[in-house]
């Protein structure tokens, strides 16, 4: 069957154009995508009891909508399962914190975000060269630029922040910008541009290279290699996680890839 | 990280930002965005056993159907207060946020959107805006692929219709 012509495309109108070309920016912004993912406790782990983001929300800021209100009653239940905003603090130090996140620590927290990244990078480089002998040394060098345990954010053994200057490390804020650069490689594969798919991929390898969502990254990459680039990698790729992951929420994704790959066609 | 957390959460990664843009489209005003959005995201954490796997896009989007549906009626009341206070207080100083044409424009989008019956403006919003294909705006639905041609086209006339309606609007003010 073939597909009506989008709006925008067959409607000579241009006023019809413009008003659909507003809907382009819909959806949450920065900020609001992090407070989502920490509220939802998507940013952080499980984590010894700190006061909620809930909590702190409820008793530092004013609601800002009685919609929140409503929600609010709701999010407690989540509160009860360990919600925790921040990686990196202690008991203490989460409880300092999540109240100056919440309340007026946003631009900083995204100031921090980028800081932390360009500090890590600078950070990792630094141990390759250094070797070894001076991991400590580096690993002293990163937290005094970025106030991050680089461990944490590298995979390797975590290294205990100082007691002394214990800072947040910004998860959710990272979590958001992968979100992000996700979102836009999924726009792109729905377009059907691989090559755009793959380039936004690579952005997203290259910004967050320990990436917390590496394996929607990794499904996003197979799609892409299916659609435009190398399909018998796209294959082989499939094949080896269906093997290892056979009951992954992919798993149906992927064997929906397979049937339609031929056509040149991603799975939606 | 148990397999019910880490299914959540790819649910969330893979969906947040679709729930947001078809909540807005759905016609949740900016303001309740981010509560609506959480809100679908709650009812999808605490029913996550009853949907299937591969269905949660389906199943999300029913949840946000139904968000929306219940933040329009109250947005309306409020509205209609707001508009009764607004017209007490002022009607010739706009807002900075009404100066931006832009914001304006959405908002014109808004009022053509809502010109829309509801089952029409889903299917309406998901293949003009959100550029999926009418076979995944079926699945989506639940419904016939036909049936989504068929809405698609007469929510395009109502759609056409409103705008032209508009358009007269803003030429009489002017």
């Amino acid at each position: 069957m073939s597909e009506p012509r989008r709006l925008k495309e067959s409607s000579g109108d241009s006023v019809i154009g413009r008003l659909l070309a507003t809907a382009e920016a819909d959806g949450l912004g920065e900020e609001e995508l992090q407070r989502v993912l920490g509220r939802l406790g998507i940013a952080g782990t499980s984590a010894p009891r700190a006061p909620s983001a809930d909590e702190s929300l409820e008793a530092g800021e004013p609601l800002r909508t009685s919609a929140i209100r409503v929600v609010a009653a709701r999010r407690r239940r989540w509160a009860g399962a360990g919600v925790v905003v921040l990686l990196g603090c202690t008991g203490m130090a989460a409880a300092a914190a999540l109240p100056l996140l919440e309340m007026g620590g946003r631009t900083f927290m995204g100031e921090t975000a980028q800081e932390s990244g360009k500090g890590l990078e600078c950070a990792q480089s630094t141990l390759r060269a250094l070797g070894q002998r001076s991991e400590a040394r580096a690993r002293s060098l990163a937290r005094s630029e970025t106030g991050v345990a680089p461990g944490r954010a590298t995979g390797n053994s975590p290294v205990a922040a100082p007691r002394s200057r214990p800072r947040p490390e910004p998860t959710s804020v990272s979590l958001a910008r992968e979100v992000r650069l996700l979102d836009g490689a999924r726009a792109r594969l729905r377009q059907g541009d691989a090559r755009g798919a793959l380039s936004a991929l690579d952005d997203h390898r290259r910004q967050f290279p320990a990436s917390r969502l590496q394996t929607e990254a990794h499904i996003l990459l197979i799609e892409a290699h299916a659609l435009g680039g190398d399909k018998n990698w796209a294959a082989s790729a499939s094949q080896q996680f269906l093997i290892a992951h056979p009951n992954s929420p992919y798993a149906k994704r992927l064997r929906a890839l397979h049937g339609v790959t031929g056509s040149g066609q991603a799975a939606p | 990280m148990s397999p019910r957390t880490e299914r959540f959460r790819e649910l969330v990664m893979q969906n947040v930002q679709f729930v947001a843009r078809s909540l807005r489209r759905l016609g949740v005003r900016e303001d309740a965005l981010e509560d609506a959005v959480q809100e679908v995201l709650l009812v999808a954490d605490r029913k996550l056993e009853q949907v299937e796997v591969g269905k949660e896009r389906p199943f999300l989007y029913s949840v946000a159907l139904r968000v929306a549906s219940h933040a329009r009626r109250s947005q309306t009341r409020r509205t209609r207060t707001e508009d009764a206070l607004a017209a007490e207080r002022s009607d010739t100083a706009p807002t900075p946020e009404e100066l931006s044409q832009r914001w304006r424009a959405r908002r014109v989008l808004d009022q053509v959107l809502d010109a829309l019956p509801e089952d029409l403006r889903a299917v309406f919003c998901l293949y003009e805006l959100e550029e999926l294909a009418t076979a995944d705006i079926a699945q989506l639905l639940d419904i016939p692929q036909g049936t989504v041609k068929s809405r698609l086209l007469r929510a395009r006339l109502l759609f056409e219709r409103e705008v032209e309606r508009q358009k007269r609007l803003l030429e009489r003010d002017s």
